[in-house]
């Protein structure tokens, strides 16, 4: 029993933390271009399937799969921000319906090139670790350590950088950061692509842990902004933290309750907190 | 330092500024006056950058800055402090200042100007830590001023500063002008505050309707039969 609560404890801050870095991306480009990108869901699949065909079908090492995995996430993400967010940038519904269309275009192309039967890597790092009787796999631990480290460098470069305080100025008052002389067209570029890389940093992970379908990029981008919401949105830390939560609750949840309704047990937590602190968990007025 | 000639500005059909021309000397501390509506800010955020004028000539230092940005045209040295303050309310005092010295080739080594603003500003020396958002109108103001000194601006531009403000803290607002132009900064101030525009600035421009009516030496403006009657009252 202890191992199993452990084991779905483990389970849940991974699902979460993959939940998290999502939700980072979509909280941050809400806060800089006023769009929900639910697209990013669709990138972080994209991720998963270049990360698959590069250690799969090429042979690259892991490591470097997921390095060009999350190149080319990132350079899509930029054509798609030159080519369409651009023009919606502050229009919540335009943006919506841009990332909605683009959704579908990703799906379809990667059904159309690698069809819906699911795609497994072999094993990248076999083996567990045995802490006090209770086995931790490996893979999952690089997995969480990996995705804590990049949430962890963003937020440092968020408060330390000129860049990072130029994107927390323009998230208060864009004109004043404006005045201060920050390139806003760039500003929004640069974080629309950061945030598509990122998603895409979580495909690649999530492809080493779990089956790779085109439909899973819609479902976690769900959790992502869920997890968003749960945390505050423009919350930095917070993101990972509502990801963690709705993971762990999820996870806890199937174990005592019918795994069928998983998907309700986060979305519990969010509602009951969304009652008593309609801000967010970590949310400011 | 600057020359505006025959700007025509639009917001939609209509017309918000007719042919304005103004000219700020160098080391000069210049107040734009007016009603409400008059074409003030509109002025000021043309000459910022943040509206496009359909027609008309900006000339900084003898150098047209009508194509530039907003950021090329704070790194050379022309900063608006915006009307409403417009500080970066859940920032801290000293990360607004930091900020005001985002466009300097040399930010990195921008710490060291703070001092000289919390000199010119002991009360932001104070409250430095501070959330900037929590602070009173007329701190907020002082800090709108001392982030736009950070840029080390050659050319400053204010937007209704007095709004909203104490007649105490107006006062000091015009010690800080007179100061600004002692240390060598040139002023384009708007203000529906006529009579400490016209107590702090050489010269004047009168706006009415997007159109320059009257211009001239501000002590003499203030003593104008039109000016007394429409802006201050007697």
């Amino acid at each position: 029993m202890i191992q199993l609560i452990i084991g779905q404890l483990l389970n849940g801050a991974i699902v979460g933390s993959l939940y998290g870095i999502v939700a980072l991306g979509i909280t941050l480009t809400f806060g800089i271009t006023g769009i929900v990108n639910f697209a990013l869901g669709a990138f972080m699949m994209l991720g998963a399937y270049f990360t698959w065909y590069g250690y799969e079908l090429i042979g690259l090492p892991y490591p470097i799969a997921v390095i060009v995995a999350v190149l080319l996430v990132a350079t899509l993400g930029l054509v798609a921000d030159l080519g369409l967010f651009r023009f919606t940038r502050n229009n919540l519904v335009n943006g919506l319906l841009v990332s909605i269309g683009l959704i579908s275009i990703i799906e379809a192309s990667v059904l159309l090139t690698w069809t819906s039967t699911p795609k497994d890597l072999s094993y990248v790092l076999p083996g567990s670790l045995r802490v006090g009787g209770i086995l931790l796999p490996k893979i999952k631990l690089a997995v969480f350590a990996v995705l804590l480290l990049v949430i962890a460098s963003t937020y440092l470069a968020l408060t330390r950088t000129w860049i990072g305080r130029a994107a927390f100025a323009y998230a208060q008052n864009p004109e004043a950061a404006a005045l201060m002389g920050v390139k806003t067209n760039r500003l929004q570029t640069i974080v629309t692509v950061y945030s598509t890389a990122l998603a895409g940093l979580g495909g690649a992970l999530y492809a080493s842990l779990y089956s790779l379908e085109p439909t899973i990029g819609a479902y976690y981008v769900l959790k992502a902004v869920e997890s968003a919401i749960l945390a505050g949105i423009g919350n930095t830390i917070g993101a990972l933290v509502g990801g963690i939560i709705i993971g762990i609750s999820e996870g806890i949840g199937s174990v005592f309750l019918p795994t069928a309704f998983r998907d309700a047990y986060g979305m519990l937590f969010l509602v009951l907190i969304l009652l008593f602190k309609p801000s967010g968990l970590l949310g400011s007025k | 330092m600057l020359e505006v000639a025959a700007l025509d500005v639009f917001y939609g059909k209509q017309q918000v500024l007719r042919g304005l021309n103004l000219r700020v000397g160098q080391g000069e501390v210049v107040a734009l006056i007016g009603p409400n509506a008059a074409g003030k800010s509109t002025t000021l955020r043309v000459l910022a950058g943040l509206k496009k004028p359909a027609t008309g000539n900006i000339a900084l230092a003898g150098r047209n800055i009508g194509a530039l940005s907003t950021a090329q045209r704070v790194a050379g040295g022309l900063v608006l402090v915006p009307e409403g303050r417009q500080i970066f309310a859940r920032f801290t005092v000293e990360d607004n200042l930091l900020m005001g010295a985002y466009a300097r080739r040399d930010r990195d080594s921008s710490r060291g100007d703070l001092e000289r603003v919390f000199a010119m500003f002991p009360r932001l020396r104070e409250r430095r830590e501070q959330r900037a958002g929590s602070m009173s109108g007329g701190e907020q103001q002082m800090l709108a001023i001392g982030r736009g000194l950070m840029a080390k601006p050659s050319l400053m531009l204010l937007d209704e500063p007095t709004l909203g403000l104490a007649p105490i803290i107006i006062d000091e607002l015009s010690n800080t002008i007179h100061n600004l132009a002692t240390n060598g900064i040139t002023i384009l101030l708007a203000e529906q505050n006529a009579a400490m525009a016209l107590s702090c600035a050489h010269r004047a421009y009168v706006l009415e309707s997007g159109r320059i009516v009257l211009d001239g030496e501000a002590a003499a403006l203030a003593n104008a039969p039109e000016v007394k009657q429409m802006y201050l009252g007697s």
